[in-house]
Protein backbone atom coordinates (compact mmCIF):
# COMPACT_ATOMS: atom_id res chain seq x y z
CA UNK A 1 0.00 0.00 0.00
CA UNK A 2 2.82 2.62 0.99
CA UNK A 3 4.52 2.46 -2.51
CA UNK A 4 1.35 3.00 -4.15
CA UNK A 5 1.00 5.98 -2.28
CA UNK A 6 4.35 7.17 -2.69
CA UNK A 7 4.41 5.88 -6.59
CA UNK A 8 0.97 8.26 -7.15
CA UNK A 9 2.46 11.24 -5.08
CA UNK A 10 5.56 11.07 -7.28
CA UNK A 11 3.39 10.99 -10.19
CA UNK A 12 1.03 13.75 -9.05
CA UNK A 13 4.58 16.17 -8.57
CA UNK A 14 6.04 14.95 -11.70
CA UNK A 15 3.16 16.12 -13.53
CA UNK A 16 2.38 19.31 -11.73
CA UNK A 17 6.25 20.60 -12.11
CA UNK A 18 5.17 19.35 -16.22
CA UNK A 19 2.44 21.66 -15.81
CA UNK A 20 4.17 24.35 -14.58
CA UNK A 21 7.11 24.51 -16.31
CA UNK A 22 7.61 26.17 -20.03
CA UNK A 23 10.47 25.18 -22.37
CA UNK A 24 11.27 24.17 -25.86
CA UNK A 25 9.70 20.54 -26.56
CA UNK A 26 10.87 17.88 -29.10
CA UNK A 27 9.63 15.38 -31.59
CA UNK A 28 10.60 11.72 -30.65
CA UNK A 29 10.91 9.21 -33.47
CA UNK A 30 8.83 7.86 -36.10
CA UNK A 31 5.69 9.21 -34.80
CA UNK A 32 5.07 12.76 -33.72
CA UNK A 33 2.95 12.05 -30.49
CA UNK A 34 1.99 15.19 -29.95
CA UNK A 35 2.74 17.32 -26.81
CA UNK A 36 -0.96 17.99 -25.92
CA UNK A 37 -1.37 14.05 -26.17
CA UNK A 38 1.74 13.11 -24.27
CA UNK A 39 0.78 15.47 -21.37
CA UNK A 40 -2.92 14.05 -21.39
CA UNK A 41 -1.81 10.98 -21.28
CA UNK A 42 0.19 11.54 -18.30
CA UNK A 43 -2.87 13.25 -16.20
CA UNK A 44 -4.86 10.23 -17.68
CA UNK A 45 -2.49 7.41 -16.22
CA UNK A 46 -2.31 10.02 -13.18
CA UNK A 47 -6.24 9.72 -12.97
CA UNK A 48 -6.02 5.80 -13.16
CA UNK A 49 -2.91 5.36 -11.31
CA UNK A 50 -5.16 7.75 -8.68
CA UNK A 51 -8.58 4.89 -9.30
CA UNK A 52 -6.00 2.09 -8.35
CA UNK A 53 -4.69 3.66 -4.89
CA UNK A 54 -8.29 4.64 -4.22
CA UNK A 55 -9.87 1.42 -4.96
CA UNK A 56 -7.15 -0.29 -2.51
CA UNK A 57 -8.41 1.88 0.31
CA UNK A 58 -11.63 1.09 -0.61
CA UNK A 59 -11.01 -3.03 -0.47
CA UNK A 60 -8.70 -1.85 2.67
CA UNK A 61 -12.15 -0.10 4.32
CA UNK A 62 -14.34 -3.16 2.75
CA UNK A 63 -11.90 -5.82 5.16
CA UNK A 64 -11.77 -3.52 8.00
CA UNK A 65 -15.79 -3.40 8.01
CA UNK A 66 -16.22 -7.00 7.55
CA UNK A 67 -13.35 -8.05 10.39
CA UNK A 68 -15.44 -5.91 12.16
CA UNK A 69 -18.89 -7.03 12.16
CA UNK A 70 -17.79 -10.47 12.22
CA UNK A 71 -16.34 -10.10 15.41
CA UNK A 72 -19.43 -8.47 16.78
CA UNK A 73 -20.39 -11.37 19.36
CA UNK A 74 -24.23 -9.60 18.77
CA UNK A 75 -23.73 -11.95 15.15
CA UNK A 76 -22.03 -14.92 16.50
CA UNK A 77 -24.82 -17.97 16.73
CA UNK A 78 -26.16 -18.98 20.00
CA UNK A 79 -24.88 -22.19 20.63
CA UNK B 1 9.86 5.34 -62.05
CA UNK B 2 8.49 1.63 -60.90
CA UNK B 3 10.08 1.22 -57.85
CA UNK B 4 9.11 -2.08 -55.81
CA UNK B 5 8.96 -0.38 -52.79
CA UNK B 6 5.38 -0.54 -51.59
CA UNK B 7 3.60 3.01 -51.72
CA UNK B 8 2.36 2.85 -47.95
CA UNK B 9 5.75 1.98 -46.85
CA UNK B 10 8.00 4.79 -46.66
CA UNK B 11 7.51 6.54 -43.37
CA UNK B 12 9.57 4.42 -41.20
CA UNK B 13 12.78 4.17 -41.10
CA UNK B 14 13.21 0.64 -39.50
CA UNK B 15 12.25 -1.33 -42.48
CA UNK B 16 9.97 -1.16 -45.81
CA UNK B 17 7.67 -3.38 -47.79
CA UNK B 18 8.67 -4.32 -51.39
CA UNK B 19 7.97 -6.88 -54.21
CA UNK B 20 10.39 -8.58 -56.11
CA UNK B 21 9.12 -11.38 -58.30
CA UNK B 22 5.42 -11.24 -57.43
CA UNK B 23 6.32 -12.10 -54.18
CA UNK B 24 6.30 -9.43 -50.69
CA UNK B 25 9.06 -9.01 -48.37
CA UNK B 26 9.58 -6.51 -45.43
CA UNK B 27 13.62 -5.14 -45.52
CA UNK B 28 14.29 -4.89 -41.93
CA UNK B 29 17.12 -2.15 -41.53
CA UNK B 30 19.93 -1.74 -39.38
CA UNK B 31 18.41 0.72 -36.94
CA UNK B 32 15.80 -1.69 -36.09
CA UNK B 33 17.92 -4.56 -35.02
CA UNK B 34 17.93 -4.71 -31.39
CA UNK B 35 14.18 -4.14 -31.69
CA UNK B 36 13.97 -7.30 -33.37
CA UNK B 37 15.96 -9.58 -31.69
CA UNK B 38 14.54 -8.48 -28.52
CA UNK B 39 10.83 -9.21 -30.38
CA UNK B 40 11.88 -12.45 -30.87
CA UNK B 41 13.91 -13.27 -27.49
CA UNK B 42 11.08 -12.26 -25.57
CA UNK B 43 9.29 -14.28 -26.62
CA UNK B 44 6.31 -12.10 -28.01
CA UNK B 45 6.65 -12.92 -31.71
CA UNK B 46 5.95 -16.45 -31.38
CA UNK B 47 2.91 -15.27 -28.63
CA UNK B 48 1.38 -13.32 -30.75
CA UNK B 49 1.71 -15.48 -33.83
CA UNK B 50 0.32 -18.48 -31.67
CA UNK B 51 -2.84 -16.27 -30.42
CA UNK B 52 -3.25 -15.13 -33.85
CA UNK B 53 -2.75 -11.26 -33.26
CA UNK B 54 0.47 -10.78 -35.76
CA UNK B 55 1.11 -12.15 -38.99
CA UNK B 56 3.83 -15.14 -39.44
CA UNK B 57 6.86 -14.60 -41.21
CA UNK B 58 10.14 -16.15 -42.43
CA UNK B 59 13.28 -15.36 -42.37
CA UNK B 60 14.90 -15.19 -46.22
CA UNK B 61 17.99 -14.95 -48.03
CA UNK B 62 19.62 -11.19 -46.64
CA UNK B 63 20.62 -11.06 -50.54
CA UNK B 64 17.26 -9.75 -51.60
CA UNK B 65 17.48 -6.77 -49.72
CA UNK B 66 16.60 -3.81 -51.90
CA UNK B 67 19.71 -1.73 -50.03
CA UNK B 68 22.85 -1.62 -47.98
CA UNK B 69 20.90 -0.72 -44.63
CA UNK B 70 19.48 -4.19 -44.51
CA UNK B 71 19.73 -5.96 -41.62
CA UNK B 72 17.59 -8.71 -42.68
CA UNK B 73 15.10 -9.86 -45.07
CA UNK B 74 11.76 -11.62 -44.10
CA UNK B 75 8.83 -12.58 -46.06
CA UNK B 76 5.63 -12.09 -44.51
CA UNK B 77 2.14 -13.89 -44.60
CA UNK B 78 0.20 -12.34 -47.32
CA UNK B 79 -3.15 -11.26 -46.62
CA UNK B 80 -5.78 -12.21 -50.11
CA UNK B 81 -7.33 -8.88 -49.89
CA UNK B 82 -6.02 -5.67 -48.26
CA UNK B 83 -8.79 -3.30 -46.88
CA UNK B 84 -8.72 -0.05 -45.25
CA UNK B 85 -10.81 1.35 -42.02
CA UNK B 86 -13.18 3.05 -44.57
CA UNK B 87 -14.46 0.07 -45.90
CA UNK B 88 -14.85 -1.75 -42.22
CA UNK B 89 -18.35 -2.15 -40.74
CA UNK B 90 -18.69 -1.10 -37.09
CA UNK B 91 -17.69 -4.45 -35.75
CA UNK B 92 -14.29 -4.70 -37.58
CA UNK B 93 -13.44 -1.58 -36.67
CA UNK B 94 -14.34 -2.38 -33.25
CA UNK B 95 -12.27 -5.65 -33.06
CA UNK B 96 -9.17 -3.63 -34.82
CA UNK B 97 -8.98 -1.68 -32.02
CA UNK B 98 -9.23 -4.42 -29.46
CA UNK B 99 -6.73 -6.52 -31.26
CA UNK B 100 -4.25 -3.23 -31.13
CA UNK B 101 -4.77 -2.86 -27.88
CA UNK B 102 -4.79 -6.34 -26.96
CA UNK B 103 -1.04 -6.42 -29.02
CA UNK B 104 0.13 -3.30 -26.77
CA UNK B 105 -0.92 -4.98 -23.48
CA UNK B 106 1.20 -7.94 -24.72
CA UNK B 107 4.12 -5.81 -25.69
CA UNK B 108 4.41 -3.79 -22.58
CA UNK B 109 4.24 -7.37 -20.51
CA UNK B 110 7.14 -8.51 -22.61
CA UNK B 111 9.18 -5.16 -22.61
CA UNK B 112 8.23 -3.86 -25.40
CA UNK B 113 5.74 -1.06 -26.82
CA UNK B 114 3.89 -0.27 -30.21
CA UNK B 115 5.32 2.77 -31.54
CA UNK B 116 2.70 3.14 -33.87
CA UNK B 117 -1.51 2.38 -33.67
CA UNK B 118 -2.56 3.15 -37.48
CA UNK B 119 -5.75 1.53 -38.22
CA UNK B 120 -3.82 0.73 -41.66
CA UNK B 121 -1.68 -1.73 -39.49
CA UNK B 122 -4.53 -3.76 -39.09
CA UNK B 123 -5.84 -6.61 -41.76
CA UNK B 124 -8.19 -8.85 -42.29
CA UNK B 125 -7.78 -12.77 -42.51
CA UNK B 126 -11.51 -13.93 -43.21
CA UNK B 127 -13.45 -12.37 -40.23
CA UNK B 128 -10.64 -12.02 -37.85
CA UNK B 129 -8.23 -8.45 -37.75
CA UNK B 130 -3.86 -8.76 -36.89
CA UNK B 131 -1.61 -6.63 -36.70
CA UNK B 132 0.91 -6.74 -40.07
CA UNK B 133 3.24 -4.35 -39.10
CA UNK B 134 6.07 -6.87 -37.49
CA UNK B 135 8.49 -3.98 -37.46
CA UNK B 136 5.69 -1.80 -35.05
CA UNK B 137 7.09 -2.97 -32.06
CA UNK B 138 10.32 -1.02 -29.95
CA UNK B 139 11.77 -1.93 -26.33
CA UNK B 140 10.40 -0.43 -23.62
CA UNK B 141 11.91 2.37 -21.82
CA UNK B 142 10.55 2.51 -18.33
CA UNK B 143 9.17 5.77 -17.91
CA UNK B 144 8.66 6.71 -21.70
CA UNK B 145 4.69 7.58 -22.59
CA UNK B 146 3.10 5.97 -24.90
CA UNK B 147 4.44 7.45 -28.04
CA UNK B 148 0.86 6.29 -30.28
CA UNK B 149 -1.61 7.44 -28.05
CA UNK B 150 -2.58 9.97 -30.00
CA UNK B 151 -2.78 8.07 -33.05
CA UNK B 152 -4.81 5.25 -31.64
CA UNK B 153 -7.49 7.88 -30.21
CA UNK B 154 -7.46 9.57 -33.87
CA UNK B 155 -7.44 6.08 -35.92
CA UNK B 156 -9.60 4.37 -33.30
CA UNK B 157 -11.69 5.94 -30.95
CA UNK B 158 -12.46 8.95 -32.67
CA UNK B 159 -14.22 7.13 -35.60
CA UNK B 160 -15.92 4.41 -33.86
CA UNK B 161 -17.31 6.78 -30.85
CA UNK B 162 -18.50 8.78 -34.40
CA UNK B 163 -20.25 5.49 -35.08
CA UNK B 164 -21.41 4.57 -32.08
CA UNK B 165 -22.82 8.26 -30.73
CA UNK B 166 -23.51 9.67 -34.18
CA UNK B 167 -24.00 7.96 -37.26
CA UNK B 168 -22.43 4.46 -38.77
CA UNK B 169 -21.94 6.25 -42.03
CA UNK B 170 -18.86 8.50 -40.42
CA UNK B 171 -16.16 5.85 -40.98
CA UNK B 172 -15.96 8.00 -44.45
CA UNK B 173 -14.33 10.45 -42.45
CA UNK B 174 -11.33 8.29 -42.57
CA UNK B 175 -11.17 8.65 -46.97
CA UNK B 176 -11.06 12.24 -45.84
CA UNK B 177 -8.16 12.45 -43.00
CA UNK B 178 -5.72 9.87 -43.44
CA UNK B 179 -4.24 10.00 -40.12
CA UNK B 180 -7.41 9.43 -38.25
CA UNK B 181 -9.88 11.80 -37.39
CA UNK B 182 -8.82 14.93 -35.81
CA UNK B 183 -9.89 15.22 -32.25
CA UNK B 184 -11.37 18.28 -32.16
CA UNK B 185 -13.37 17.33 -34.72
CA UNK B 186 -14.70 14.46 -33.41
CA UNK B 187 -15.34 16.38 -30.22
CA UNK B 188 -17.45 18.88 -32.14
CA UNK B 189 -19.47 16.13 -33.61
CA UNK B 190 -20.15 13.87 -30.84
CA UNK B 191 -22.86 14.50 -28.79
CA UNK B 192 -23.14 15.85 -25.77
CA UNK B 193 -23.94 12.69 -23.86
CA UNK B 194 -20.53 11.91 -24.11
CA UNK B 195 -19.18 14.38 -21.73
CA UNK B 196 -20.77 12.35 -19.06
CA UNK B 197 -18.65 9.10 -20.24
CA UNK B 198 -15.35 8.92 -18.43
CA UNK B 199 -13.80 7.84 -21.52
CA UNK B 200 -14.65 9.58 -24.11
CA UNK B 201 -14.58 12.56 -22.13
CA UNK B 202 -10.98 11.98 -21.18
CA UNK B 203 -9.28 10.93 -24.59
CA UNK B 204 -11.19 12.44 -26.83
CA UNK B 205 -12.65 15.82 -25.64
CA UNK B 206 -9.98 16.72 -23.26
CA UNK B 207 -7.42 15.37 -25.94
CA UNK B 208 -8.70 17.62 -28.39
CA UNK B 209 -8.33 20.69 -25.94
CA UNK B 210 -5.24 19.60 -24.46
CA UNK B 211 -3.85 19.31 -27.68
CA UNK B 212 -5.02 22.28 -29.16
CA UNK B 213 -3.58 23.70 -25.59
CA UNK B 214 -0.35 23.00 -26.73
CA UNK B 215 -0.19 23.53 -30.14
CA UNK B 216 0.95 26.98 -30.36
CA UNK B 217 2.81 26.64 -26.60
CA UNK B 218 6.13 24.90 -26.49
CA UNK B 219 6.00 22.37 -23.65
CA UNK B 220 8.48 20.28 -21.97
CA UNK B 221 7.58 16.59 -22.70
CA UNK B 222 11.18 15.06 -22.56
CA UNK B 223 10.37 14.91 -18.72
CA UNK B 224 7.03 13.42 -19.05
CA UNK B 225 6.93 9.78 -17.31
CA UNK B 226 4.72 7.66 -17.23
CA UNK B 227 5.57 4.24 -15.68
CA UNK B 228 4.44 0.93 -17.60
CA UNK B 229 2.22 0.09 -14.92
CA UNK B 230 0.78 3.41 -15.50
CA UNK B 231 0.40 2.41 -19.72
CA UNK B 232 -0.94 -0.84 -18.82
CA UNK B 233 -3.92 1.28 -16.87
CA UNK B 234 -4.20 3.37 -20.22
CA UNK B 235 -4.30 0.80 -22.68
CA UNK B 236 -6.77 -1.31 -19.83
CA UNK B 237 -8.80 1.99 -19.47
CA UNK B 238 -8.85 2.08 -23.62
CA UNK B 239 -9.71 -1.19 -23.56
CA UNK B 240 -12.45 -0.69 -21.62
CA UNK B 241 -13.67 2.44 -23.15
CA UNK B 242 -13.86 0.70 -26.73
CA UNK B 243 -16.01 -1.96 -25.29
CA UNK B 244 -18.49 0.17 -24.40
CA UNK B 245 -19.08 1.28 -27.52
CA UNK B 246 -22.40 -0.17 -28.84
CA UNK B 247 -24.15 0.17 -32.26
CA UNK B 248 -27.34 -1.13 -32.88
CA UNK B 249 -28.25 -1.31 -36.18
CA UNK B 250 -31.28 -0.02 -37.15
CA UNK B 251 -33.69 -1.01 -39.80
CA UNK B 252 -32.48 -0.06 -43.35
CA UNK B 253 -33.97 -1.02 -46.51
CA UNK B 254 -31.04 -3.67 -47.08
CA UNK B 255 -31.21 -5.13 -43.47
CA UNK B 256 -33.87 -7.07 -44.19
CA UNK B 257 -33.02 -7.90 -47.81
CA UNK B 258 -34.12 -11.48 -47.71
CA UNK B 259 -37.59 -11.53 -46.79
CA UNK B 260 -37.79 -9.37 -48.78
CA UNK B 261 -37.04 -11.26 -52.04
CA UNK B 262 -39.32 -11.89 -54.67
CA UNK B 263 -37.94 -15.44 -55.57
CA UNK B 264 -39.51 -18.59 -54.55
CA UNK B 265 -38.32 -21.41 -53.09
CA UNK B 266 -37.77 -23.38 -56.21
CA UNK B 267 -36.44 -20.19 -57.84
CA UNK B 268 -33.84 -19.94 -55.27
CA UNK B 269 -32.76 -23.03 -54.92
CA UNK B 270 -32.47 -23.33 -59.03
CA UNK B 271 -29.99 -20.27 -58.55
CA UNK B 272 -27.82 -21.67 -55.99
CA UNK B 273 -27.50 -24.98 -58.04
CA UNK B 274 -26.23 -22.93 -61.00
CA UNK B 275 -23.85 -20.33 -58.76
CA UNK B 276 -22.32 -23.63 -57.97
CA UNK B 277 -22.14 -25.16 -61.43
CA UNK B 278 -20.50 -22.13 -62.68
CA UNK B 279 -18.32 -21.54 -59.37
CA UNK B 280 -17.29 -25.15 -59.97
CA UNK B 281 -16.48 -24.59 -63.77
CA UNK B 282 -14.07 -21.54 -63.06
CA UNK B 283 -12.21 -22.57 -59.60
CA UNK B 284 -12.03 -19.35 -58.90
CA UNK B 285 -8.32 -18.46 -56.98
CA UNK B 286 -10.49 -15.49 -55.86
CA UNK B 287 -13.87 -14.28 -56.15
CA UNK B 288 -15.45 -10.53 -55.24
CA UNK B 289 -18.95 -10.66 -54.37
CA UNK B 290 -20.47 -7.27 -55.41
CA UNK B 291 -23.73 -6.18 -53.67
CA UNK B 292 -23.65 -9.21 -51.63
CA UNK B 293 -25.47 -8.15 -48.70
CA UNK B 294 -25.58 -10.71 -45.90
CA UNK B 295 -23.44 -13.29 -48.00
CA UNK B 296 -25.40 -15.86 -48.47
CA UNK B 297 -23.46 -16.49 -52.72
CA UNK B 298 -20.25 -15.51 -51.10
CA UNK B 299 -20.45 -18.74 -48.86
CA UNK B 300 -20.76 -20.97 -51.79
CA UNK B 301 -17.39 -19.65 -52.76
CA UNK B 302 -15.86 -18.92 -49.44
CA UNK B 303 -17.16 -22.25 -48.27
CA UNK B 304 -15.21 -24.10 -51.02
CA UNK B 305 -11.87 -22.28 -49.68
CA UNK B 306 -11.56 -19.59 -52.09
CA UNK B 307 -10.84 -16.42 -50.22
CA UNK B 308 -13.50 -14.36 -51.13
CA UNK B 309 -14.41 -10.83 -50.44
CA UNK B 310 -18.15 -9.72 -50.25
CA UNK B 311 -18.91 -6.09 -51.40
CA UNK B 312 -22.41 -4.39 -50.22
CA UNK B 313 -23.47 -0.69 -49.63
CA UNK B 314 -25.10 -0.94 -46.88
CA UNK B 315 -23.18 -1.43 -43.03
CA UNK B 316 -26.14 -3.25 -41.68
CA UNK B 317 -26.21 -5.66 -44.31
CA UNK B 318 -22.17 -6.39 -43.64
CA UNK B 319 -22.43 -5.73 -39.99
CA UNK B 320 -24.59 -8.62 -39.99
CA UNK B 321 -22.57 -10.82 -42.60
CA UNK B 322 -19.02 -10.24 -40.17
CA UNK B 323 -21.25 -11.77 -36.92
CA UNK B 324 -21.64 -14.64 -38.65
CA UNK B 325 -18.68 -15.03 -39.94
CA UNK B 326 -16.77 -13.91 -36.63
CA UNK B 327 -18.85 -16.74 -35.28
CA UNK B 328 -18.14 -19.48 -37.52
CA UNK B 329 -14.59 -18.30 -37.46
CA UNK B 330 -14.63 -17.96 -41.04
CA UNK B 331 -11.20 -17.96 -42.48
CA UNK B 332 -11.76 -17.11 -46.64
CA UNK B 333 -14.77 -14.76 -46.21
CA UNK B 334 -13.94 -10.53 -46.00
CA UNK B 335 -17.10 -8.76 -45.42
CA UNK B 336 -16.90 -4.94 -46.50
CA UNK B 337 -19.09 -2.04 -46.74
CA UNK B 338 -18.39 -0.80 -51.01
CA UNK B 339 -20.39 1.79 -52.72
CA UNK B 340 -19.68 0.32 -56.09
CA UNK B 341 -20.89 3.96 -57.62
CA UNK B 342 -18.66 5.64 -55.61
CA UNK B 343 -15.71 2.99 -54.99
CA UNK B 344 -12.34 3.23 -52.53
CA UNK B 345 -10.20 5.64 -54.66
CA UNK B 346 -6.11 5.85 -54.71
CA UNK B 347 -5.45 8.20 -51.47
CA UNK B 348 -2.52 9.38 -49.39
CA UNK B 349 0.53 10.72 -50.87
CA UNK B 350 1.46 10.67 -54.47
CA UNK B 351 -2.13 9.03 -54.62
CA UNK B 352 -0.46 5.46 -54.14
CA UNK B 353 -0.41 5.38 -50.22
CA UNK B 354 -3.80 3.54 -50.30
CA UNK B 355 -5.33 1.86 -53.03
CA UNK B 356 -8.22 2.08 -55.15
CA UNK B 357 -10.91 -0.91 -55.43
CA UNK B 358 -9.35 -1.63 -58.96
CA UNK B 359 -6.12 -1.88 -58.24
CA UNK B 360 -6.75 -4.17 -55.52
CA UNK B 361 -8.10 -6.46 -58.51
CA UNK B 362 -9.04 -7.55 -60.14
CA UNK B 363 -10.69 -11.11 -58.76
CA UNK B 364 -10.77 -14.67 -61.01
CA UNK B 365 -14.65 -14.18 -60.52
CA UNK B 366 -17.14 -11.50 -60.00
CA UNK B 367 -20.41 -12.68 -58.88
CA UNK B 368 -22.91 -9.75 -59.67
CA UNK B 369 -26.50 -11.49 -58.75
CA UNK B 370 -29.50 -8.98 -58.26
CA UNK B 371 -27.30 -5.96 -58.80
CA UNK B 372 -27.50 -4.43 -62.24
CA UNK B 373 -30.88 -3.68 -62.04
CA UNK B 374 -29.89 -1.31 -59.05
CA UNK B 375 -27.07 0.04 -61.12
CA UNK B 376 -28.62 0.48 -64.58
CA UNK B 377 -31.76 1.87 -63.15
CA UNK B 378 -31.47 3.64 -59.91
CA UNK B 379 -28.17 4.98 -60.81
CA UNK B 380 -28.51 5.27 -64.53
CA UNK B 381 -25.10 3.78 -65.54
CA UNK B 382 -25.88 2.60 -69.33
CA UNK B 383 -24.95 -1.00 -69.60
CA UNK B 384 -21.57 -1.23 -71.94
CA UNK B 385 -20.44 1.18 -68.85
CA UNK B 386 -21.17 -1.62 -66.49
CA UNK B 387 -19.69 -3.90 -68.97
CA UNK B 388 -16.32 -1.93 -68.97
CA UNK B 389 -16.41 -1.76 -65.39
CA UNK B 390 -16.94 -5.19 -64.63
CA UNK B 391 -14.06 -6.30 -67.33
CA UNK B 392 -12.01 -4.28 -65.32
CA UNK B 393 -12.66 -5.82 -62.07
CA UNK B 394 -12.68 -9.84 -62.95
CA UNK B 395 -11.93 -12.68 -65.64
CA UNK B 396 -15.17 -14.06 -64.99
CA UNK B 397 -18.17 -12.96 -64.59
CA UNK B 398 -21.46 -14.32 -62.95
CA UNK B 399 -23.82 -12.25 -63.59
CA UNK B 400 -27.86 -11.94 -63.33
CA UNK B 401 -29.66 -10.24 -66.31
CA UNK B 402 -33.12 -8.50 -63.94
CA UNK B 403 -35.63 -7.49 -66.96
CA UNK B 404 -37.91 -4.64 -66.63
CA UNK B 405 -40.79 -7.49 -66.35
CA UNK B 406 -39.46 -8.80 -63.37
CA UNK B 407 -41.24 -7.11 -59.61
CA UNK B 408 -38.53 -6.09 -58.46
CA UNK B 409 -37.60 -3.54 -61.55
CA UNK B 410 -41.18 -2.54 -61.53
CA UNK B 411 -40.65 -1.44 -58.04
CA UNK B 412 -37.76 0.78 -58.74
CA UNK B 413 -39.67 2.11 -62.32
CA UNK B 414 -43.09 3.12 -60.03
CA UNK B 415 -41.38 6.04 -58.75
CA UNK B 416 -39.70 7.42 -62.12
CA UNK B 417 -40.03 7.86 -65.92
CA UNK B 418 -39.03 4.62 -67.57
CA UNK B 419 -35.90 6.67 -69.55
CA UNK B 420 -34.67 2.93 -70.34
CA UNK B 421 -35.38 2.00 -73.35
CA UNK B 422 -31.99 -0.13 -74.07
CA UNK B 423 -32.59 -2.08 -70.99
CA UNK B 424 -33.48 -5.45 -72.43
CA UNK B 425 -32.20 -8.45 -72.84
CA UNK B 426 -30.60 -8.11 -76.11
CA UNK B 427 -29.61 -4.65 -75.05
CA UNK B 428 -27.15 -6.64 -72.17
CA UNK B 429 -26.41 -9.13 -74.32
CA UNK B 430 -24.77 -6.92 -76.68
CA UNK B 431 -23.15 -4.48 -74.47
CA UNK B 432 -21.53 -7.62 -72.86
CA UNK B 433 -20.59 -9.08 -75.66
CA UNK B 434 -18.19 -6.44 -76.13
CA UNK B 435 -15.70 -6.89 -73.36
CA UNK B 436 -16.98 -10.69 -72.59
CA UNK B 437 -16.95 -14.13 -74.12
CA UNK B 438 -20.46 -15.66 -73.04
CA UNK B 439 -20.32 -19.25 -72.24
CA UNK B 440 -23.52 -20.13 -70.48
CA UNK B 441 -26.66 -18.48 -70.24
CA UNK B 442 -29.48 -20.78 -67.96
CA UNK B 443 -32.95 -18.75 -67.36
CA UNK B 444 -33.79 -19.09 -63.16
CA UNK B 445 -36.75 -21.61 -62.79
CA UNK B 446 -40.09 -19.79 -61.81
CA UNK B 447 -38.19 -16.31 -62.27
CA UNK B 448 -37.53 -13.84 -65.56
CA UNK B 449 -34.14 -13.81 -64.97
CA UNK B 450 -31.41 -15.02 -66.43
CA UNK B 451 -28.17 -16.01 -65.09
CA UNK B 452 -24.88 -15.71 -67.15
CA UNK B 453 -21.53 -16.86 -66.76
CA UNK B 454 -19.35 -14.86 -68.86
CA UNK B 455 -15.04 -14.57 -69.45
CA UNK B 456 -13.71 -10.93 -69.99
CA UNK B 457 -12.01 -11.06 -73.35
CA UNK B 458 -8.36 -11.08 -73.35
CA UNK B 459 -8.00 -13.42 -70.47
CA UNK B 460 -7.32 -16.79 -71.04
CA UNK B 461 -6.94 -19.82 -68.47
CA UNK B 462 -4.88 -21.31 -67.14
CA UNK B 463 -7.40 -21.86 -63.97
CA UNK B 464 -6.12 -19.53 -61.22
CA UNK B 465 -5.97 -22.26 -58.72
CA UNK B 466 -2.82 -23.24 -60.08
CA UNK B 467 -1.34 -19.87 -59.93
CA UNK B 468 -2.66 -19.47 -56.31
CA UNK B 469 0.25 -19.54 -52.93
CA UNK B 470 1.64 -16.50 -53.92
CA UNK B 471 0.22 -14.89 -56.66
CA UNK B 472 0.31 -11.60 -57.32
CA UNK B 473 -1.38 -8.21 -56.47
CA UNK B 474 0.60 -5.18 -56.82
CA UNK B 475 -1.27 -3.42 -54.03
CA UNK B 476 0.03 -1.69 -51.31
CA UNK B 477 -0.23 -2.03 -47.62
Amino acid sequence: MVRWQCAALLQILSVVLLVLSASAGHAQGYLDPGSGSYILQALASLFIVGVFVLRGYWQKLKVKFQRHTAKDPAEQPDE
Amino acid sequence: MNDPRLGSSFRDPSGFLFLRDGVLYRQVNQVYRQHFEHLKESGLYAQLVEAGLLVRHEEVDPSLALSEEAYCVIRPERIPFVSYPYEWCFSQYKDAALTTLEVQRRALEAGMTLKDASAYNIQFLGCRPVLVDTLSFEIYQEGQPWVAYRQFCQHFLAPLALMAHRDVRLSQLLRVYIDGVPLDLASILLPKRTFARSGLLLHIHLHARSQRRYASRAAKTSSVRVSRLALLGLTDHLRRTVEGLQWRPGKTEWGDYYKATNYSEEGFQHKRALVAEFLDAIQPGSVWDLGGNIGVFSRMASERNVPTVCFDLDPVAVEANYREGVERREAYLLPLVMDLTNPSADIGWHHRERDSLLRRGPADAALALALIHHLAISNNVPLDRLAAFFADICHYLIIEFVPKSDSQVQRLLSTREDIFPHYTQEGFESAFSRYFHIERREPIRTTERTLYLMRTRGWHSPPQHVLKGERLKASGF
